[in-house]
Order: structure tokens, then sequence, then C-alpha cells
């Protein structure tokens, strides 16, 4: 996208110069945060379908030709149906072979599970992953929650912390402290590119390896996929953020804590 | 900050354009994902280029407030209509035409209100209204100029006075080129106008730019 990066051909140097000079010290009005305010719309539940030409594309993808759509609609239809009469049956009291139905007053959910981190997973077994791999802090008991999202090279892996009494937490959170691992690495253009105007971005050195700490409007971060893909990790908690790549695996600490105490916190991960 | 306007700028240093190539294949990208639904690719598309949106939007409309409007709602806009942009060709030139519409649509409507209710005051009272023909009223004309009232040091008073001394569509090409850092195609995009007619004027703008400044005593060597 930088074909016409060489289109400006010099009309008058003197007064282009001029002008180079001024734009450098012009100051504009304070940019507001349309990110959120889009985003907002773009996603409002109940806001009309602001993309019809997706779902067009969705159902021409799986239906695919009218006479595949001829055979598979019925078959659709009738699977429909055999939920529904799972589901009358098991209201009715009628269990169904090697389903047992229990009602619970309430579902017990680990912390961070409504932040839409992925989905509650084992400890041991997020650990147990190498893609990513996911490293816990020294200086820090273990997480009270892990959650997984995706699979193979996509898979994120967060890890969370519960505040205790008296600590600070992240912003409509009971919580003091995320760890997001993802496949990949990240570069400053990308770092920097994905930042706002009411984002202040500092590069950071995390043990050598070079990192970003990150305050301000929310954000993304993207990340550089082994094989050139680019993901974009979104936050679901909003708080300052420590973004750092090593061997081949992307970190994002989300932390209440300050600049300080979570770079002590990233300083001290490792492989448990 | 990355969402900076662009400076068009031949040459620079091999590490700059590296990492430039690889903001615009990340771009493409985000372009892609966005494509497909993925809201948060978006999200980071918007964050990328919202200065170059409100700006050009600040400078259409006259307005901080219409001017978030505008560049909200373009952006909105830009997301229902990523099935018609064309794969693989720059996002903003295409984002900024969009930016340019609504900016323009805004614009129309406050003179048609302002119209209205200058009129209507001059119904009222008697007199007669300082409405155009037309029903608008002339916002663009009485408002200050806010690609002149950014530049405020001292140092750039010449400027300022030359810049002032313009019309207003060889301003905006000016302004879209030098203090926005557009590139010819998103300036053309953002103004709805040909690349002939950004030509000319820009080299009309500069031209009596450089009258301006010489007249007013700024030594400045030979034109082209």
């Amino acid at each position: 996208m930088t074909g016409e990066r060489t289109d400006a051909i010099a009309v008058d140097p003197p007064v282009e110069r001029l002008l180079a000079t001024a734009a450098t010290d012009a100051t504009w009005p304070a940019t507001p945060d349309l990110r959120s305010t889009v985003l907002e719309r773009i996603e409002a539940p109940g806001a009309p379908d602001l993309r019809p030409s997706v779902l067009t594309r969705i159902a021409g993808r799986a239906v695919g030709s009218p006479r595949r759509a001829r055979v598979l609609r019925p078959l659709a239809l009738a699977v429909l149906l055999v939920i529904a009469i799972a589901g009358l049956a098991a209201g009715l009291g009628y269990g169904l072979p090697g389903l047992d139905i229990r009602r619970v007053d309430e579902t017990p959910a680990p912390p961070g599970a409504p932040l839409g981190l992925g989905s509650p997973a084992p400890l041991a077994d997020v650990l147990a992953l190498d893609e990513p791999r996911i490293l816990l802090p020294g200086a820090l008991p273990p997480p009270d929650a892990a959650f997984e999202r995706g699979v193979g090279d996509r898979r994120i892996v967060t890890v969370a912390w519960r505040a205790s009494p008296g600590d600070p937490v992240l912003e409509d959170t009971d919580l003091v402290l995320t760890l997001m691992a993802v496949p990949g690495t990240t570069a400053e253009p990308l770092i920097s590119k994905a930042a706002g105007p009411q984002t202040r971005v500092e590069p950071i050195d995390v043990d050598g390896d070079r990192g970003w700490w990150i305050t301000g409007a929310p954000h993304e971060i993207m990340v550089l996929r082994s094989d050139g893909e680019v993901g974009v990790l979104r936050a679901a908690v909003v708080g300052d953020t420590l973004v750092f790549a090593r061997e081949g695996t992307l970190y994002r600490l989300e932390s209440a804590l300050g600049k300080a105490a979570t770079l002590e916190i990233a300083r001290s991960l490792k492989r448990p | 900050m990355g969402a900076e306007p662009r400076r068009d700028v031949p040459g620079g240093d091999a590490a700059g354009i590296a990492a430039e190539h690889l903001a615009d294949a990340v771009e493409a990208a985000l372009v892609d994902r966005a494509r497909e639904g993925d809201a948060a690719a978006f999200a980071a598309l918007v964050t990328m280029h919202q200065a170059a949106a409100f700006r050009v939007a600040y400078v259409l409309t006259r307005s901080t407030a219409d001017a978030e409007d505008a560049a909200q709602d373009a952006f909105v806009k830009a997301y229902v209509a990523l099935d018609r942009f064309r794969q693989g060709s720059p996002f903003r030139p295409w984002l900024l035409a969009i930016v340019g519409n609504e900016s323009r649509n805004r614009l129309r409507a406050r003179g048609r209100r302002e119209g209205l209710a200058d009129r209507a005051l001059a119904a009222i009272r008697g007199g007669s209204s300082s409405a155009t023909s037309d029903g608008t009223a002339r916002p663009a004309a009485a408002a200050p100029s806010p690609e002149i009232d950014v530049l405020v040091g001292e140092t750039q008073a010449e400027v300022r006075a030359a810049l002032g001394g313009l019309g207003d569509d060889e301003r905006r090409v000016v302004a879209c080129r030098y203090l926005l850092g557009l590139s010819e195609s998103e300036t053309c995009a953002a103004l709805g106008i040909p690349a002939g007619t950004a030509k000319s004027r820009l080299h009309r703008g500069l031209r009596r730019m450089r009258e301006s400044l010489e007249a007013a005593g700024v030594t400045l060597e030979a034109g082209p």
C-alpha cells in the first residue's frame, strides 16, 4: 500500500519546505477515541446486521449449489427436530440412555470467566502445551484460573490472578493481572501502528527481549504468526499492558499493578 | 504515534521503508480479516487511521463535533461496505473518500439548517435573509479555516498568512498534501476531485503562496 509514496514531485521546493516545517509544528485538535465508538456500533447487540453480505457469503459457502441445498436443508431440519425432542424429553424427566441431566442453582465460574478469555481449562493442561509455551511468574503464587481459545498455532492461553482484598483491580473485573500467551511475535511498526492518539507506548527491556509498556486507551495488539499471517489480539480486560515476545511466543500482561511491578513480574517469568 | 498521517517522502532509509512495507502488509491482512467479519481487526484499522480521518473531516467540516461524527459514520459505513473494497488496493484512499463524502454531506446539512434558521429569523424581524438562493447558508464563508488555525506558532505567521490568502479549493489541496501529509490519490479521494484538478489547484496554490511570502519579505530561492 505504498505504491504512491513517490508521487510527491516537487512543485516549489522552498515553499514546500516551509509548509513541511509548519506541518511539524501544527497543533491539531485532539483526535477523539473513534475506535471504541465504532466498535460499539458495529458490535451492538440488537443492532441491525451491518454486514448482510457476510451472511450471504457464509451461507453460500456452507450450502453451495441449490442442488446441495435441497439435500442439506431437510437434513438440518431433521437434526434440529431430534435436538428439540431430546430437550423436551429431558425437561419432562425422561433421560436419554447415557445422559443424566441435573439442575443446579448456579454454575461455579472461575474468576475472569465472563471476560471472554476463552473456555476455562485446567492449569496443568495449559502448562503442558508447547504452543504457546506458557511461562509463570516466580514472583507470584499460581494463577487462579486458566483459559484456552482456538487450536494449534491459533491457540491463545490466558492465566488470571484474582485480586486480594486491598489490591488494585483491572477495570470491571475482580482480577489484578492476566497473562496471555500466543504463538508468534510482534514488531515496533505493528505496535506503534495499532496505538491511537490516546495510547502511550514506551519501549522496554524484558531481560534482553524487546518489549513495550502500553498505557491509555484500549488497543489491539497485532501478532505475526510463523506462517506470515497476522493475528489481532483484542483486549478482554482494560488495563496497562506489557507486551514482549520470547522464543516464538508473544506474551501480553494486562496489569493493575503499575509499570515497575509488572516489569518485575515479567522478568520473573519461567517455565514452571 | 502510528495513526499520524504518513508523509510522501521519496527515498528514505531502508529500515524505514522495510517498516512501512511490514505495516502495509499488516494493513492488508487486517482488511482481509475485517472482510470476514473480524471486528477486532477492523478496530485496529480504525486505530491506525482515526487521526487522518478525523483531521480530513475537520478540514472539510470546520467543526470538531461534525468532524467526529463524520469520521465515526465513515468508519461504520466503511465496515458495512468492505465487500465492495477492491482487494489489494490501498485502504486509506478508499476510507478517506468515504470520510470526504460524509463530511460534505454534513456540511451541506448544516448549511441547510443554518439557512432555514436565518430565513426564519429574517421573516420574524421583517428584514432580509442572508441565506443563498438555494436555501443554504454559508458556513464555509462564516467559519474560520481550521487548516490555518492549526498553525499557531509565531514562526508560522508568514505561512499562515500566505495560506489564508488562498481560495478554499486551493487551500484544501495544499492542506491535504502538506499539512496532513496525504498522497495525491488520498487527497483526490478525500476532496472528491480528479487528479488533474488536484494538480492544477496545487500548482496555483503554491504559486500564490510564493507571491504572498515574497511580498511579506520572506527570502525564497527561485521557483521551478
